[in-house]
């Protein structure tokens, strides 16, 4: 009995801390790219502030063999040689920084990536893509396309429903075109009570020459 | 003979007065995307010009710069852009691949619209802002626009019905008691509104050019504060007129996922 109930504890603490120590706020990433023969590689703690003189952890990906361990200097930043068991076997490398209390983060390099890298030597820096259309394609939006979300059928019926509001009853158009002072639209109705009152005028003015 | 000349003058005050209720405009910039991360590194962007809840389409014609700014730096991509069709009308797009952590602020700059039913052009500065890589500093600093909304709520990582909160800049000083519309991007058109009031929503920012939208709905939310100009700009036949400048920021908020 003692015991159940000191294994229950048990495991309640650890359900109930473990996954709180992993929603901490301050979160650590962590991000690598290759630079040359070099792997780079830059981490921050949520907000920006650096992890200094942390361990970082470089394993093959799929086996979680590590292959080497390093650690950041003051600015929370990395690098080291691209290693040569990795480059020959295009091993895929998972990056890791494990600053303890559950502060962990981890990037995935994969050896596309840091091997097309160190062939073309890019700075680093960020260039707009020059084929917009074979990313779309490869991986379709999730949120929006904006452009094919909206058929022709949708738009005329959009159209005709606020065309249909527009224009209803007078009273509340007038209501709603009188909530500031003039604008275009009162001046140009003005002038068209003008030209009504011309009329009017023009009218009686003729009846009088006929009377005289 | 006059009942006609009033009833056409009527009638014709009356269309003014119809075509005059035009609902707002926004200027847009739609991402793919607002948080990018390892497994998908780029973003698709359409720029366009639009009624975001009635889904009503204005001709954009290609922006005078667009631009984003990671870490104060700025690259134009306004070379990028292809011309696609949003709502039936002209818009943008591009691609665009982040290959470093940072907060992106990406920002158009249209060139003047004439709107003949409010008599004035519209220029309608809009922006972004999408983190990549788990990066979420300097998404507070501004873009450096004539005139834009600097969020005070992190712009990504939000949930429906949460508060907005953001500051309203022209020539990067505060401007107090702004007005500022709001309206939902209705992209897949199902939603419909009560009244036209609910369709773009009116906020006022307090002294200090602040203030606090609560988002009741996921999805893109516009935020447009519009303010004259202190210059003017020739119309069509070459009358100098005057200028309604917009600040448009677009974020997007998510619901919640279950396990």
């Amino acid at each position: 009995m003692k015991k159940n109930i000191l294994t229950i504890a048990c495991l309640l603490t650890f359900i109930l801390c473990f996954p709180v120590t992993q929603a901490l706020a301050h979160k650590v990433r962590i991000f690598a790219y290759a630079e040359g023969n070099t792997i780079v590689g830059e981490t921050a703690f949520s907000g920006g502030r650096a992890p200094k003189d942390s361990e970082i952890i470089v394993q093959e990906a799929s086996s979680d063999m590590t292959l080497l361990t390093t650690r950041t200097d003051e600015h929370g930043e990395f690098r080291f040689p691209i290693p040569e068991q990795a480059r020959r076997n295009r091993l895929d490398l998972r990056i890791i920084i494990n600053v303890g209390e559950g502060h962990r983060g981890e990037w995935k390099l994969t050896a596309e990536e840091y091997l097309d890298d160190a062939e073309n030597s890019e700075t680093g820096e960020t260039v707009p893509v020059d084929t917009p259309e074979e990313i779309s394609s490869a991986a379709p939006a999730e949120k929006n396309t904006p452009t094919v979300a909206v058929n022709e059928e949708l738009i005329r019926k959009v159209v005709e429903d606020v065309m249909n509001r527009k224009l209803g009853p007078v009273k509340r158009m007038l209501a709603e075109s009188r909530e500031q002072g003039p604008t275009l639209q009162d001046i140009l109705g003005g002038i068209g009570y003008l030209l009504g009152l011309a009329g009017i005028i023009a009218w009686f003015q003729s009846k009088i020459k006929k009377g005289e | 003979m006059i009942r006609k000349m009033i009833t056409t003058g009527c009638v014709a005050g009356l269309l003014l007065g119809a075509a005059g209720q035009a609902m707002a405009h926004f200027g847009m910039v739609i991402t793919s995307d607002n948080i990018v991360t390892q497994e998908k590194k780029s973003v698709e962007l359409t720029l366009s010009f639009s009624h975001p809840f009635e889904i009503i389409g204005m001709d954009l014609v290609k922006p005078e710069k667009f631009y984003v700014v990671r870490d104060g730096r700025k690259t134009s991509l306004l070379n990028s852009l292809k011309e696609t069709k949003v709502m039936g009308h002209k818009a943008w797009k591009t691609a665009y691949r982040m290959k470093r952590p940072g907060v992106y602020q990406f920002a158009m700059e249209p060139k003047p619209y004439w709107e003949p039913a409010e008599d004035v052009s519209i220029i309608h500065y809009t922006k972004t802002i999408i983190s990549a890589f788990g990066a979420d500093a300097g998404w507070d600093e501004p873009a450096g626009l004539p005139t834009e909304i600097v969020p005070m709520l992190r712009p990504f990582g939000n949930y429906a019905g949460n508060s907005f909160t953001g500051r309203v800049l022209m020539n990067g000083k505060p401007v107090p008691g702004a007005e500022v519309e709001v309206e939902l991007y209705n992209q897949d058109g199902s939603l419909a509104a009560p009244s036209d009031h609910h369709v773009t929503q009116v906020i006022k920012a307090d002294a200090n050019g602040i203030f606090t939208f609560t988002c009741p709905r996921a999805g893109w939310w516009g935020f447009a504060a519009l303010n004259e100009a202190d210059y003017t700009l020739p119309d069509p036949k070459g009358n100098p007129k005057g200028v309604e400048l917009g600040a448009v920021l677009w974020i997007y908020l998510d619901t919640y996922q279950t396990k």
